[in-house]
């Protein structure tokens, strides 16, 4: 058959099934709804540098679906980036942007600033419309010293001493704005970022399990990751296995009742 | 002149009308391809129409404020430098990179999704050659999706 088409599909994102899907929802038929998410993540300046903090809990709607998840995500040497909202963009928003700035740093020969990635960030969402469901805490150190951002799914930004993001967001900020100085030591600001995390985790349903920090100062940065676990699953305290035996059995003696010979080889062609 | 920013919207645009473009309003089978009802029924998405003008839309914005700052010599020159570049070298079903215009509209050294989601390479797709490159001269406007 002689082809027709003269358009051969582009690439990014493909828009093919939406309208197939208004069709089939104008027919009566009944579409998935969108799946909740949850998460606290947290960042906070201190005297020397800046700490991130995010539970590891991955929600899909009711269901836990990862207990241990890592969202502190790494986007150059001296910058991480914590991630909010729907998990796959979270990972392919920071990874693109991780590729841009690696090609930023390569061809402008230094490294990149945090205003930088901010600004990339936000474009990038921007450009998106919020469809890319990424809610963001930036934080990295560089030339002009510590930074941090939040980035909301449509672009917008803030720059802040101490962010929170995330459905367990108000928890932590309310432990943020009660203890937070300007003169924090590094221990002090680990021990207020852990603080903020696990008021989200038991006070939020969308966090839990275990807090991951980053502690990020001038050229060096500290990945703790499962830093505290405050959820640990207690021991049993019996076994529950069955002991050998258990099911009775009339006889374990089969090999009387079978033949094994050697056959033919089995025909896998 | 504006200084727009995003697209403008109007998902009206999108609902393509039968053999608008040609002579008798029948649709052209010969060079459009067998009519798709898809297309008629529903608008696309609200971000396709957006995506699709991104880039038209920026690249106005850039020429008009190069235009307010430098006069009007300074956008000719730019559109000038492109159409040199923009020469299609190639069969138009044939992959083609153009390092050339990477650089004057400054994506030499970025990354975006168009570049590994998705396929983007022509010739992965059984396309009508002189369909094709009626659409490229301008022959024909709609062309056939795949």
């Amino acid at each position: 058959m002689a082809t027709t088409a003269t358009a051969a599909p582009k690439g990014g994102f493909n828009f093919d099934y939406y309208a197939r899907n208004e069709m089939l929802a104008e027919k009566g038929v009944k579409l998935p709804k969108a799946t909740k998410t949850g998460t606290t993540i947290v960042g906070c300046l201190y005297k020397d540098g800046l700490v991130l903090g995010a539970d590891t809990r991955a929600t899909a709607g009711p269901i836990v679906a990862d207990k241990n998840c890592e969202k502190i995500h790494y986007l150059a040497p001296n910058m991480y980036c914590c991630g909010a909202g729907t998990a796959a963009d979270t990972e392919f928003t920071t990874n693109l942007i991780a590729s841009k700035l690696e090609l930023h740093t390569l061809a402008t020969g230094r490294e990149a600033r945090v205003a930088t990635a901010m600004t990339m960030l936000k474009q990038m969402l921007f450009r998106y419309q919020g469809h890319i469901g990424a809610a963001l805490v930036l934080g990295g150190f560089d030339v002009t010293g510590p930074h941090l951002y939040t980035i909301y799914p449509h672009g917008s930004t803030d720059k802040l001493p101490f962010v929170t993001m995330g459905s367990g967001s108000l928890a932590a900020m309310s432990v943020f704005e009660s203890k937070w100085r300007a003169d924090l030591t590094r221990d002090e600001a680990v021990d207020l970022v852990k603080d903020a995390i696990e008021a989200g985790i038991f006070n939020d349903l969308g966090s839990g399990s275990n807090v991951d920090v980053c502690v990020i100062t001038k050229g060096n940065v500290e990945y703790l990751r499962n830093y505290k676990k405050p959820n640990e699953r207690a021991p049993k305290l019996q076994s529950y296995k069955f002991a050998r035996g258990t099911t009775s059995t009339l006889t374990s003696d089969f090999r009387k009742f079978v033949d094994v010979i050697e056959g033919d080889a089995m025909d896998i062609s | 002149m504006s200084l727009r920013i995003v697209p403008t919207t109007n998902a009206q645009n999108s609902v393509a009308t039968v053999g608008a473009d040609t002579e008798y309003k029948v649709h052209d089978t010969m060079r459009n391809g067998i009519h798709t009802v898809r297309s008629q029924v529903i608008a696309g998405h609200a971000l396709e129409d957006h995506l699709s003008k991104w880039e038209e839309t920026q690249e106005q914005l850039k020429l008009n404020l190069a235009r307010n700052v430098y006069g009007l010599h300074q956008p000719l020159r730019m559109q000038m430098e492109r159409h040199f570049v923009e020469k299609p070298n190639r069969i138009p079903v044939l992959k083609q990179s153009n390092l050339a215009q990477d650089i004057l509209s400054g994506k030499d050294s970025t990354i975006e999704f168009e570049d590994f989601l998705g396929e983007s390479d022509p010739s992965m797709y059984l396309l009508d050659v002189h369909g094709v490159a009626e659409r490229v001269v301008g022959l024909s406007k709609n062309g056939a999706p795949l």
